[in-house]
């Protein structure tokens, strides 16, 4: 099967004060087949929103920059040449996103209803009135109750769930076909995650809708992915089909974020925590990126970075481990 | 609705109430008398001076000027101007229409060019435009009204010879043209006064209105706009409409300024407006005016508040629940 979506070499950075150059995400490359959801996990400062954003060319510039050379291939064409036109039509349209904060993702000025129009009317629905039925639409899509009523309020007088489905519908408005949702459950209380996560299934099994799952959050990922990438210091450290990353970890980053994943059924005096602190995007270490933070690390790590490697194409991990397993601490 | 209303009507009366106090008492206190100017002149007699002090109360205890002055202000009656011997009332009535007139233009200058060039700076912050407008407004900003106001006479008034510069219209050939005459005259002798002020108030408002668009760009919202697909002239929509809650309630707070702020440039262009009036009246310790003046001030100060309070409300509605 051909991905959907294809990301290939992506590289952005940004200049930072003093002449530093931050290179957030470091030559990244992804496939999102369609219908499926891919997770990608990481740490605060791995990258994982900066990639996110790059796809729709959402990164302000300067101070940020996107390689050249890297692709973002959508259904073959390579959205990072188009021209502002085009981009225009594929954001909201083929691709569309959702972002972490709904309250500040909306604007607080305008109508419900009017910043869901507008973005229909965007997309091939320049009528006023047609654009407003398929407003009303939407928001019975994302299970919003009494929508007439619903679009002409402001985001203020919505719950943090109620926003966030307002985004979702709104992100539906050009039919898209691949969806990224940045952390989209994480500023919401725990009941609202899972209506909301459940929604995005829902959605995602009606329309046959790709997605693109950032989050921090490995049991999230664990719920709803069919395939996970785990991100480090700008570079994908680890990809396999969900089960295969949770149940046979290959990277001793993957292991120790797993480990540190709280659980409800073991009774622990201390929640134990990836050592160390993440590496600063100025200045991400020689060798291994992860080498001064694992247990495992050894003279090959400190001296050169491994490729992605795996015994199988399905399952990469970016580790010297796989090459000599003997070395695997216990 | 019903209820803030009310309680921005009492405000305005406990301000003016206050205010009328304090000017009362700073300008009793304050050295001179409306009668020092008589006491010099020696073709003024004792008696006549002694029976001024009688007829304008002065010979009273102040504590008794202080009420009768109130309670006459609760029944409309502003007093005699001491100077003008003429209701304080008529004088306003005169002079408010002129001053009006001034702050309406004046306003329209600030705010029609200020909110547009503070958006267009904080729409490309850093660019040449930007820098400089932004040269330009802290220069204007820094300058004083009546040196501007006196520059802008040399060039179009002296130099160029384009404009008039002094009084409301042309005493002499007013009101020998028709309608239309009158209007272009009228006009004519608006341009340079309404300008300086204008000008100078625009300075301030471009550098408000460019943070606060700066400050708005960067909101999550405006990356929502564009992700959603929409042009960057519907992303500026989007910014505007939220940059522009700041510079409403500069809005408001310009009026009274205007009002009375204007002292300087109605002095350089003979505007006869309130600002004269005031400078004058003060000048000559024409108590009556001088306090009439300031309880105006005052109201418009509550007034400008009011305004600006109701404009917040239409343009942001996280405001109107709040009461």
């Amino acid at each position: 099967m051909k991905p959907l979506l294809a990301v290939r070499d992506l590289t952005t950075e940004f200049a930072m004060p003093g002449g530093l150059v931050a290179r957030a995400v470091d030559g990244v490359s992804l496939d999102l087949y369609p219908g499926e959801t891919l997770a990608l996990v990481g740490e605060s400062g791995s990258g994982k929103t900066t990639l996110a954003l790059s796809l729709l060319r959402l990164i302000p510039e300067p101070p940020g920059r996107i390689d050249p050379a890297g692709r973002v291939e959508l259904d073959g064409a390579d959205i990072l040449r188009w021209d502002a036109k085009a981009l225009r039509r594929v954001r909201g349209g083929d691709l569309a996103m959702i972002f972490q904060e709904p309250g500040s993702s909306l604007n607080p000025v305008m109508t419900v209803g009017s910043q869901i129009t507008e973005t229909v009317r965007a997309h091939g629905q320049p009528d006023r009135r047609a654009a407003r039925r398929r407003a009303l639409e939407l928001l019975a899509d994302v299970g919003i109750s009494d929508p007439d009523r619903r679009l002409g309020q402001y985001p203020h007088q919505l719950s943090g769930g109620m926003q966030q489905r307002v985004m979702i519908a709104m992100a539906l408005a050009g039919n898209p076909k691949v969806l990224i949702a940045d952390e989209p459950t994480t500023a919401l209380d725990v009941t609202i995650q899972l209506q909301i996560l459940d929604l995005l299934s829902d959605l995602q099994r009606r329309l046959g809708l790709a997605v693109l799952l950032i989050t921090h959050d490995l049991g999230l990922a664990a719920r709803v992915a069919d395939r996970v990438a785990v991100m480090y210091a700008g570079r994908i450290a680890e990809s396999a089909p969900a089960a295969r990353l949770f149940d046979h970890p290959q990277h001793p980053y993957t292991e120790a974020l797993l480990h540190a994943v709280p659980r409800i059924d073991r009774d622990v005096a201390r929640l134990p925590v990836v050592p160390g602190q993440p590496p600063l995007a100025t200045q991400w270490p020689t060798g291994c990126r992860f080498h001064p933070r694992c247990r495992h690390a050894w003279e090959r790590c400190r001296g050169a970075e491994p490729s992605l490697l795996g015994t199988d194409q399905e399952h990469l991990a970016r580790c010297w481990l796989v090459d000599e397993p003997a070395r695997r601490a216990p | 609705m019903a209820a803030f209303l009310a309680r921005r009507l009492g405000a305005a009366v406990l301000v003016a109430f206050g205010v009328a106090t304090i000017t009362f008492l700073l300008i009793h206190l304050a050295p001179g008398s409306p009668l020092a100017g008589s006491g010099e002149n020696p073709y003024v007699s004792a008696e006549a001076i002694a029976q001024m002090r009688r007829n304008f109360a002065l010979d009273r205890p102040i504590h008794i000027q202080y009420v009768r002055y109130l309670t006459n202000l609760l029944r409309g009656d502003w007093g005699l101007s001491f100077t003008m011997h003429r209701p304080v009332l008529d004088a306003f009535r005169d002079a408010l229409p002129n001053t009006l007139l001034l702050a309406a233009a004046a306003l329209l200058v600030d705010f029609l060019l200020g909110v547009t060039v503070g958006t267009l700076q904080g729409m490309r912050p850093g660019s040449r435009f930007d820098r400089v407008c932004s040269a330009v407004t802290l220069t204007l900003y820094s300058v004083p009204t009546f040196w501007l106001g006196l520059m802008l006479v040399l060039v179009f008034g002296q130099e160029l010879g384009w404009l008039p510069v002094s009084g409301v219209v042309d005493p002499a050939l007013y009101h020998a043209r028709d309608i239309l005459g009158k209007l272009w005259d009228r006009a004519a002798h608006l341009i340079l006064p309404a300008l300086t002020l204008g000008l100078i108030g625009a300075a301030a408002t471009a550098r408000y209105q460019r943070a606060a668009v700066l400050e708005v760009i960067r909101q999550d919202f405006i990356r929502t706009a564009r992700a959603k697909g929409l042009s960057e002239r519907a992303v500026a929509v989007h910014a505007l409409r939220n940059a522009v809650l700041p510079t409403i309630t500069l809005f408001g707070l310009s009026l009274p300024v205007l009002l009375s702020g204007a002292v300087l440039v109605e002095t350089v262009f003979a505007w006869p407006g309130m600002g004269r009036l005031a400078f004058e009246a003060i000048q000559r310790r024409d108590y009556p005016v001088v306090t009439g003046a300031a309880t105006l001030v005052a109201l418009a100060v509550v007034a400008g508040n009011f305004v600006a309070d109701v404009l917040t409300r239409i343009a942001d509605p996280r405001t109107r629940e709040a009461q």
